[in-house]
Protein backbone atom coordinates (compact mmCIF):
# COMPACT_ATOMS: atom_id res chain seq x y z
CA UNK A 1 0.00 0.00 0.00
CA UNK A 2 1.22 3.24 -0.84
CA UNK A 3 2.10 5.31 1.88
CA UNK A 4 -0.35 8.82 1.32
CA UNK A 5 1.20 12.11 0.34
CA UNK A 6 2.01 14.57 2.97
CA UNK A 7 -0.32 18.14 2.48
CA UNK A 8 0.54 20.64 0.60
CA UNK A 9 0.87 23.83 2.33
CA UNK A 10 -0.79 26.64 -0.04
CA UNK A 11 0.51 29.96 0.77
CA UNK A 12 -2.46 31.88 -1.19
CA UNK A 13 -5.98 30.80 -2.14
CA UNK A 14 -7.12 30.94 -6.21
CA UNK A 15 -8.28 34.09 -7.14
CA UNK A 16 -11.39 32.11 -8.62
CA UNK A 17 -13.33 28.48 -8.37
CA UNK A 18 -12.67 28.04 -11.91
CA UNK A 19 -12.93 29.15 -16.00
CA UNK A 20 -15.41 28.78 -18.58
CA UNK A 21 -14.02 28.75 -22.59
CA UNK A 22 -15.54 31.27 -24.40
CA UNK A 23 -18.28 30.94 -27.49
CA UNK A 24 -18.01 27.13 -27.42
CA UNK A 25 -17.74 23.77 -24.95
CA UNK A 26 -18.93 20.43 -25.20
CA UNK A 27 -22.14 20.32 -24.02
CA UNK A 28 -22.71 17.72 -21.05
CA UNK A 29 -19.07 17.81 -20.19
CA UNK A 30 -17.63 17.16 -17.13
CA UNK A 31 -15.32 20.28 -16.04
CA UNK A 32 -11.96 19.16 -15.69
CA UNK A 33 -11.32 19.38 -12.22
CA UNK A 34 -7.33 20.89 -11.36
CA UNK A 35 -7.18 20.85 -7.03
CA UNK A 36 -5.53 23.76 -5.33
CA UNK A 37 -2.44 21.90 -4.74
CA UNK A 38 -2.19 21.48 -8.41
CA UNK A 39 -3.13 24.90 -9.28
CA UNK A 40 -0.19 25.97 -6.62
CA UNK A 41 2.34 23.92 -8.59
CA UNK A 42 1.39 26.00 -11.95
CA UNK A 43 1.59 28.98 -10.11
CA UNK A 44 4.97 28.80 -8.25
CA UNK A 45 6.89 26.85 -10.73
CA UNK A 46 5.18 28.52 -14.19
CA UNK A 47 3.77 32.02 -12.55
CA UNK A 48 6.38 32.76 -10.49
CA UNK A 49 9.40 30.85 -12.50
CA UNK A 50 10.42 28.83 -9.12
CA UNK A 51 12.59 25.48 -9.27
CA UNK A 52 10.64 22.14 -7.94
CA UNK A 53 13.02 22.24 -5.02
CA UNK A 54 12.39 25.83 -4.53
CA UNK A 55 8.61 24.62 -4.95
CA UNK A 56 8.78 22.02 -3.05
CA UNK A 57 10.01 23.52 0.32
CA UNK A 58 7.20 26.18 0.06
CA UNK A 59 4.85 23.26 -0.16
CA UNK A 60 6.39 21.58 2.46
CA UNK A 61 6.41 18.25 0.16
CA UNK A 62 9.11 16.18 -1.48
CA UNK A 63 10.25 17.58 -4.71
CA UNK A 64 9.05 13.99 -6.37
CA UNK A 65 5.63 14.91 -5.10
CA UNK A 66 5.81 18.68 -6.73
CA UNK A 67 7.31 16.91 -10.09
CA UNK A 68 4.01 14.31 -10.27
CA UNK A 69 1.56 17.12 -9.04
CA UNK A 70 3.07 19.67 -11.76
CA UNK A 71 2.48 16.75 -14.11
CA UNK A 72 -1.13 16.03 -13.38
CA UNK A 73 -1.90 19.48 -13.53
CA UNK A 74 -0.19 19.77 -17.14
CA UNK A 75 -2.44 17.16 -18.38
CA UNK A 76 -5.09 18.49 -17.21
CA UNK A 77 -5.11 21.91 -18.46
CA UNK A 78 -4.31 20.71 -21.99
CA UNK A 79 -7.30 18.83 -21.40
CA UNK A 80 -9.05 22.12 -20.12
CA UNK A 81 -7.98 23.86 -23.71
CA UNK A 82 -7.81 21.65 -26.29
CA UNK A 83 -11.18 19.93 -25.36
CA UNK A 84 -12.86 22.74 -24.51
CA UNK A 85 -13.54 22.34 -20.90
CA UNK A 86 -14.92 23.97 -17.98
CA UNK A 87 -12.19 24.37 -15.31
CA UNK A 88 -13.00 24.01 -11.64
CA UNK A 89 -10.26 24.70 -9.09
CA UNK A 90 -11.45 22.71 -6.07
CA UNK A 91 -10.26 20.08 -2.91
CA UNK A 92 -6.43 18.11 -2.82
CA UNK A 93 -4.55 17.67 -0.11
CA UNK A 94 -4.00 20.93 1.61
CA UNK A 95 -3.71 23.32 4.34
CA UNK A 96 -3.42 26.95 3.92
CA UNK A 97 -0.17 28.76 5.56
CA UNK A 98 -3.02 30.82 7.71
CA UNK A 99 -6.30 30.96 7.49
CA UNK A 100 -8.26 32.44 4.71
CA UNK A 101 -11.37 34.58 4.30
CA UNK A 102 -13.12 35.68 1.38
CA UNK A 103 -15.89 38.87 1.85
CA UNK A 104 -18.94 38.37 -0.34
CA UNK A 105 -19.06 42.48 0.32
CA UNK A 106 -16.04 44.34 -1.38
CA UNK A 107 -14.70 40.11 -2.46
CA UNK A 108 -11.85 40.63 -1.33
CA UNK A 109 -9.69 37.68 0.59
CA UNK A 110 -8.07 38.50 3.65
CA UNK A 111 -5.65 36.14 6.00
CA UNK A 112 -5.97 35.85 9.95
CA UNK A 113 -2.17 36.05 10.83
CA UNK A 114 -1.44 34.41 14.24
CA UNK A 115 -5.22 32.41 14.02
CA UNK A 116 -7.54 35.54 15.11
CA UNK A 117 -10.55 34.80 13.53
CA UNK A 118 -12.24 37.42 12.26
CA UNK A 119 -15.57 38.76 13.06
CA UNK A 120 -15.79 41.10 10.01
CA UNK A 121 -13.97 42.14 6.66
CA UNK A 122 -10.90 43.67 7.57
CA UNK A 123 -11.03 45.91 4.53
CA UNK A 124 -14.46 46.89 3.99
CA UNK A 125 -16.17 46.06 8.17
CA UNK A 126 -19.39 43.67 6.39
CA UNK A 127 -20.02 40.50 8.27
CA UNK A 128 -20.42 38.73 5.27
CA UNK A 129 -17.51 36.86 5.31
CA UNK A 130 -16.84 33.14 4.70
CA UNK A 131 -13.72 30.68 5.56
CA UNK A 132 -12.16 29.29 2.34
CA UNK A 133 -11.38 26.26 4.05
CA UNK A 134 -14.79 25.47 4.67
CA UNK B 1 -3.56 49.43 11.49
CA UNK B 2 -1.30 50.54 8.60
CA UNK B 3 -1.95 49.60 5.38
CA UNK B 4 0.30 49.71 2.42
CA UNK B 5 -1.44 49.84 -1.13
CA UNK B 6 0.47 49.82 -4.76
CA UNK B 7 -0.70 52.70 -6.83
CA UNK B 8 -0.44 53.68 -10.19
CA UNK B 9 -0.97 57.76 -9.64
CA UNK B 10 -0.34 59.50 -6.20
CA UNK B 11 -4.03 60.87 -6.15
CA UNK B 12 -7.34 59.19 -5.38
CA UNK B 13 -8.56 58.62 -8.50
CA UNK B 14 -5.37 55.96 -9.19
CA UNK B 15 -6.45 52.26 -9.32
CA UNK B 16 -4.04 49.29 -7.40
CA UNK B 17 -0.64 48.20 -9.40
CA UNK B 18 -1.03 44.97 -10.35
CA UNK B 19 2.61 44.19 -9.33
CA UNK B 20 2.92 45.04 -6.33
CA UNK B 21 7.01 45.77 -5.75
CA UNK B 22 7.35 47.16 -9.17
CA UNK B 23 4.56 50.15 -8.28
CA UNK B 24 5.76 53.40 -9.01
CA UNK B 25 3.76 54.79 -5.52
CA UNK B 26 2.59 53.30 -2.37
CA UNK B 27 -0.11 54.73 -0.27
CA UNK B 28 0.52 54.55 3.50
CA UNK B 29 -3.27 54.23 4.86
CA UNK B 30 -3.16 54.76 8.78
CA UNK B 31 -6.93 53.78 9.80
CA UNK B 32 -7.10 54.64 13.17
CA UNK B 33 -5.81 58.15 12.52
CA UNK B 34 -7.80 58.19 9.23
CA UNK B 35 -4.55 60.18 6.98
CA UNK B 36 -2.94 59.18 4.00
CA UNK B 37 0.30 59.67 2.37
CA UNK B 38 1.68 58.73 -1.13
CA UNK B 39 5.40 57.47 -1.03
CA UNK B 40 7.34 56.99 -4.16
CA UNK B 41 8.84 53.37 -4.67
CA UNK B 42 12.58 53.86 -5.08
CA UNK B 43 13.39 50.32 -5.94
CA UNK B 44 10.94 50.13 -8.74
CA UNK B 45 14.34 50.01 -11.50
CA UNK B 46 16.36 47.86 -9.13
CA UNK B 47 16.98 44.06 -10.98
CA UNK B 48 17.11 42.36 -7.85
CA UNK B 49 15.95 42.11 -4.55
CA UNK B 50 12.83 44.59 -5.02
CA UNK B 51 10.44 42.49 -2.69
CA UNK B 52 12.85 42.53 -0.12
CA UNK B 53 14.58 45.55 -0.04
CA UNK B 54 10.95 47.05 -0.19
CA UNK B 55 9.13 45.26 2.36
CA UNK B 56 12.11 46.26 4.69
CA UNK B 57 11.68 50.17 3.55
CA UNK B 58 7.44 49.87 4.43
CA UNK B 59 7.96 47.86 7.62
CA UNK B 60 10.81 50.33 9.10
CA UNK B 61 10.24 53.76 7.95
CA UNK B 62 6.19 53.74 7.59
CA UNK B 63 5.45 50.69 10.19
CA UNK B 64 3.08 49.14 8.35
CA UNK B 65 1.08 45.87 9.85
CA UNK B 66 -1.09 45.21 6.27
CA UNK B 67 -0.58 45.11 3.09
CA UNK B 68 -3.60 45.02 0.63
CA UNK B 69 -2.92 44.25 -3.09
CA UNK B 70 -4.26 42.81 -6.73
CA UNK B 71 -1.50 40.33 -6.38
CA UNK B 72 1.75 39.26 -4.32
CA UNK B 73 4.99 38.34 -4.96
CA UNK B 74 6.25 34.80 -3.68
CA UNK B 75 9.20 36.88 -1.63
CA UNK B 76 6.79 39.34 -0.62
CA UNK B 77 4.19 36.63 0.56
CA UNK B 78 6.69 34.73 2.12
CA UNK B 79 8.40 37.73 4.38
CA UNK B 80 4.60 39.11 5.39
CA UNK B 81 3.63 35.57 6.41
CA UNK B 82 7.21 35.31 8.66
CA UNK B 83 5.79 38.70 10.00
CA UNK B 84 2.62 37.80 10.72
CA UNK B 85 1.20 40.85 8.59
CA UNK B 86 -1.99 41.03 8.00
CA UNK B 87 -3.06 40.55 3.60
CA UNK B 88 -5.72 41.45 1.90
CA UNK B 89 -5.80 40.18 -1.69
CA UNK B 90 -9.19 42.58 -3.62
CA UNK B 91 -10.04 40.88 -6.77
CA UNK B 92 -10.88 43.82 -8.90
CA UNK B 93 -7.41 45.32 -10.85
CA UNK B 94 -9.46 48.42 -11.53
CA UNK B 95 -10.60 49.55 -8.08
CA UNK B 96 -9.43 52.75 -7.18
CA UNK B 97 -7.58 54.53 -4.12
CA UNK B 98 -10.47 56.22 -3.74
CA UNK B 99 -12.93 52.94 -3.05
CA UNK B 100 -9.87 51.61 -0.81
CA UNK B 101 -10.11 54.78 1.23
CA UNK B 102 -14.22 54.60 1.57
CA UNK B 103 -14.03 50.86 2.72
CA UNK B 104 -11.38 52.12 5.49
CA UNK B 105 -13.65 54.51 6.90
CA UNK B 106 -11.07 57.22 5.89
Amino acid sequence: MPKPRVLSKIQMPPRVKGFNPMGYYRKNAEPVKLSIDEYEAIRLLDYEGLTQKQAASIMGVSRPSVTRIYQKARVKMATMITEARQLSIEGGRIFFDSSWFCCENCDSKFNAPLGKQPECCVLCGANTIYNLEE
Amino acid sequence: MIVAIPVSENNVKGTVSTKFSRSPYFAIVNKEEKKYEFVINNYIDEIEGVGKKLFAWLMKSYGVNTLLAYELGIKVQQLADEQNLQLIIINDESMTLEKILQYLGV
